[in-house]
């Protein structure tokens, strides 16, 4: 077989794959990490309020969230890499979310879900979290109420945008807020 | 225009003869009576509630005790001008001289009688307490500790008497008059940092030792009162009690994906088997009760929508009802159509949600995917007639926000024609199937006995072989003119999963054939969708710019809205849960004094804790899954 480089884009025909030529292809290594994490973002397998059911809907049958590789959501933080905060939360739910994204391996990256999660929503009031970007970093706020599962599919390829560009996480309001007491 | 005349009572109350009798025995020391709108209100001086509640269920057949509220009258009392605030005045029986600034309310429901009867209390604003009624009807639990958590006023023998929504450690009763509602201001960036600064900083985070919830003497925690504890609940507490037995303490939620939302459940295990199950709620509790207050009456149908959020169209419709009884409105006949239209396609939404989400918990994966697929079509609908695919809030005080657009009825009429084949799938799918008949028949089961004493309503309630459905027996919207039947077990007295199951499966075709119904007569009954009465609905657009008294009305509602007359009603309507009841109390003003959800989830999940014991681990989701919860209605 002859050396030959391959373009990435060519490199997977099945001829090549049978033979076991399959090339190769450059990339500085940054950028084919950032690619691979894009390609099988596991999200985190929770929901809180109604915002949580347009979640359910966008990975179940009609809208089929599987097509952007991202249908295996994992009940355990330990597994995940995405959290999607669908919904309000509460002032009782805040040390649990929390709790949640502590528990999640690096790299981690967080989705907003609607009015709530990202302000608080219709809920000026001294029950909800005007916003989770107070005790958790937020990289993508998604608006609605709540948002369509289009809404939702754009903001997730919104964050594997800026996964692959290498952009900066989101700041978190509260600083102080992962000590413990 | 003048305000009709208030809608009359569906039901003839046998109100006379109940308060005779009450009379007689306890006289008029202790109470008296007024009537509002069709419903009786009997005041009770506190020490005796317990006994009048007593000869209720036990002489005049109110088999449930429904509600448990309480209404803060602050700012009355403040003004008041003898001490110790408002004077209870008007009764029909003579005056109960009893200064007050707070009033707990009670609603029974007799369903032999059909009729329902309100108890109220009236309490001091120092160490407000009345007795509880747990030993009486066990269903008062949960409502109890809500009155408490909320208003912070004890119920005096409560075996559980702790906070119920907020956290533990939280200060204050946010249901009072003098709790502020919280970040009210509307941020500027020229006062941004001033209300930045007042925002709580530090919640504490959570320690580990918080992470399992102590479970106080759970297994005995309330026994059912009557019939003595469940066979189940003894049979564990045998076990439990077996100092060979170590338990361990599980903590499942409130982040788990089987619980149907948020919901924490502190379970006491030996070995494999549940011998104590504590549901603990409020992760999602959103103050919106207390958010309603501060909105004008149609301003607060946006806010109706986001409680049950798998039934938003039957919340929209309990809410306009009880104002419009409030204000005694009547509603055009094609918006009645239209509300008992969209409401069964709710029920169905509902029901195709509950159903997949049961299946997949214990394992049949695809039933949830075929649910969901049908869903969409649901949704399509909706999304049709209000724009939205969930939130609809479409329905107003007075009717409905807008007729419905051309091929709506071609489409609710495919969604028709498909449902009743895909219902037949499902069967097809699960009824025969051996692991699901397995896991669910004969797990979970209780009787109607329970069902009753633990005010649960809806399916669960129909389950246990109580035919009981507000949509025949307090009908309103006009359900009483559509055909159709009520699901309930014939069999065997007891619920279980597989029951709950399958009622809820008959159901939805009752649905269907309520919606063929409404089709038929949406296509031969024109004219408006809402009222004309121009004091609750504004006027066409098109009158604007021709008629001055137009404009006029048009821009009192839109800056002030309407303000209903002093009082309070009660008003339930049949959501897919069950009972869904709005106690909306006015003080004159144009904002509600106080909006009540009675919301059907939340006296339902008191089930759970007594069914729970003597089941394997593996049972739990599916009697989460069984209750049919959904947490923005148990925890609003
Ligand atoms: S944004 Fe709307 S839909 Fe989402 S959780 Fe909040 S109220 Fe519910």
């Amino acid at each position: 077989m002859s050396n030959q480089v391959i373009p990435a884009n060519q490199i997977a025909t099945t001829q090549q794959a049978k033979t076991g030529a399959l090339g190769a292809a450059f990339f500085k290594l940054e950028d084919a990490v950032r690619w691979a994490r894009t390609k099988s973002m596991w999200p985190l397998l929770f929901g809180l309020a109604c915002c949580a059911i347009e979640m359910m809907a966008t990975f179940a049958s009609h809208f089929d969230l599987a097509r952007f590789g991202m249908e295996v959501y994992r009940a355990s933080p330990r597994q995940a890499d995405l959290m999607i905060v669908a919904g309000r939360v509460s002032r009782k739910m805040a040390p649990v979310v929390r709790q949640l994204y502590d528990q999640m391996p690096e790299p981690k990256w967080v989705i907003a879900m609607g009015d709530c999660a990202s302000c608080g929503g219709v809920y000026n009031n001294y029950a909800i979290l005007q916003g989770v970007d107070e005790i958790i970093p937020v990289d993508v706020y998604i608006s609605g109420c709540p948002p369509r599962p289009e809404a939702l599919m754009y903001g997730i390829l919104q964050l594997h945008e800026k996964i692959k560009n290498g952009e900066p996480r989101g700041q978190i309001k509260i600083e102080n807020w992962g000590l413990r007491g | 225009m003048a305000v009709a005349a208030p809608v009359a009572p569906t039901i003839t109350l046998p109100v006379d003869d109940i308060l005779a009798r009450l009379l007689s025995r306890f006289g008029d020391k202790i109470l008296t009576s007024s009537e509002f709108r069709g419903e009786t209100t009997i005041v009770v001086v506190s020490e005796h509630l317990p006994a009048v509640a007593q000869m209720l269920r036990d002489e005049l057949g109110f088999e449930q005790l429904v509600d448990i509220t309480a209404l803060d009258w602050y700012l009355q009392a403040k003004n008041a001008p003898n001490p110790g605030g408002i004077m209870f005045t008007g009764g029909d029986l003579g005056e109960l001289k009893v200064p007050a600034r707070f009033e707990v309310l009670y609603h029974f429901l007799s369903h032999s009688l059909n009729a329902r009867l309100r108890l109220t209390v009236l309490l001091q604003e120092t160490d407000p307490a009345v007795p509880t009624l747990v030993p009486i009807y066990s269903g008062a639990n949960f409502f109890e500790r809500e009155v408490y958590d909320m208003m912070g006023i004890k119920f005096i023998g409560h075996p559980f008497m702790r906070r119920i929504l907020m956290p533990d450690n939280w200060q204050g009763h946010p249901h009072r008059k003098d709790y502020a509602l919280g970040y009210e201001q509307v941020e500027f960036t020229h006062n941004i940092d001033a209300i930045e600064a007042l925002k709580p900083k530090s919640i504490p985070p959570p320690r580990p030792e918080d992470a399992i919830f102590e479970i106080d003497g759970a297994p005995t925690e309330i026994s059912l009162s009557g019939g003595g504890a469940l066979d189940a609940t003894t049979l564990a507490l045998q076990e439990f009690q077996d100092p060979s037995n170590e338990t361990m303490l599980i903590n499942l939620g409130p982040h788990h994906p089987s619980t149907h939302g948020v919901l924490r459940v502190g379970m006491q295990l030996a070995g494999e088997k549940v011998v104590g199950a504590v549901p603990d709620i409020g992760y999602l509790h959103t103050g919106i009760e207390k958010n309603l207050e501060y909105k004008t009456y149609t301003k607060a149908i946006a806010l109706t929508d986001r409680m049950d959020y798998l039934a938003p169209l039957s919340n929209n419709l309990g809410y306009c009802l009880a104002v419009e009884r409030l204000m005694g409105v009547e509603v055009p006949e094609r918006a009645n159509i239209l509300r008992v239209l969209l409401c069964e396609i709710t029920r169905i939404a509902s029901h195709l949600v509950a159903v997949g989400t049961n299946a997949m918990d214990i394992g049949a994966v695809s039933m949830f995917t075929y649910a969901f697929r049908e869903r969409e079509y649901a949704l399509d609908i909706f999304e049709m007639v209000s724009g939205a695919r969930m939130m609809t809030s479409y329905f107003r005080i007075g009717g409905c926000a807008l007729d419905v657009p051309i091929g709506f009825s071609s489409q609710v009429r495919e969604f028709i024609k498909m449902m009743y084949a895909r219902i037949a799938e499902y069967q097809a799918l699960l009824d025969e199937n051996p692991i699901w008949l397995e896991r669910t028949r004969g797990i979970g089961e209780y009787t109607a006995h329970d069902a009753l004493q633990l005010s649960l309503t809806g399916p669960l309630l129909r389950a246990t072989g109580v035919n009981w459905d507000l949509r025949k027996r307090q009908p309103y919207c006009g359900y009483e003119t559509y055909d159709f039947n009520v699901p309930f077990n014939t069999s065997s007295g007891k619920g279980d999963i597989f029951e709950l199951y399958r009622l809820k499966i008959l159901e939805m075709g009752e649905s269907l054939r309520i919606i063929e119904q409404a089709l038929e007569r949406l296509s031969i009954t024109p004219g408006p969708v809402i009222t004309t009465n121009r004091k609750v609905a504004p006027p066409p657009k098109a009158e604007l710019s021709t008629s001055m008294e137009s404009l006029i009305h048009h821009f009192k509602l839109w800056t002030e809205g309407f303000k209903p007359p002093v009082g309070y009603v009660y008003q339930a309507i049949e959501s897919p849960r069950g009972e869904l009841g709005f106690l909306v109390s006015s003080d004159g003003t144009n904002k509600p004094h106080r909006v009540r959800v009675r919301t059907p989830s939340f006296a339902n999940l008191q089930l759970l804790g007594h069914i729970a014991p003597g089941h394997t681990i593996s049972d739990m989701v599916g009697l989460i899954a069984m209750t049919d919860i959904v947490l923005g209605d148990v925890d609003r």
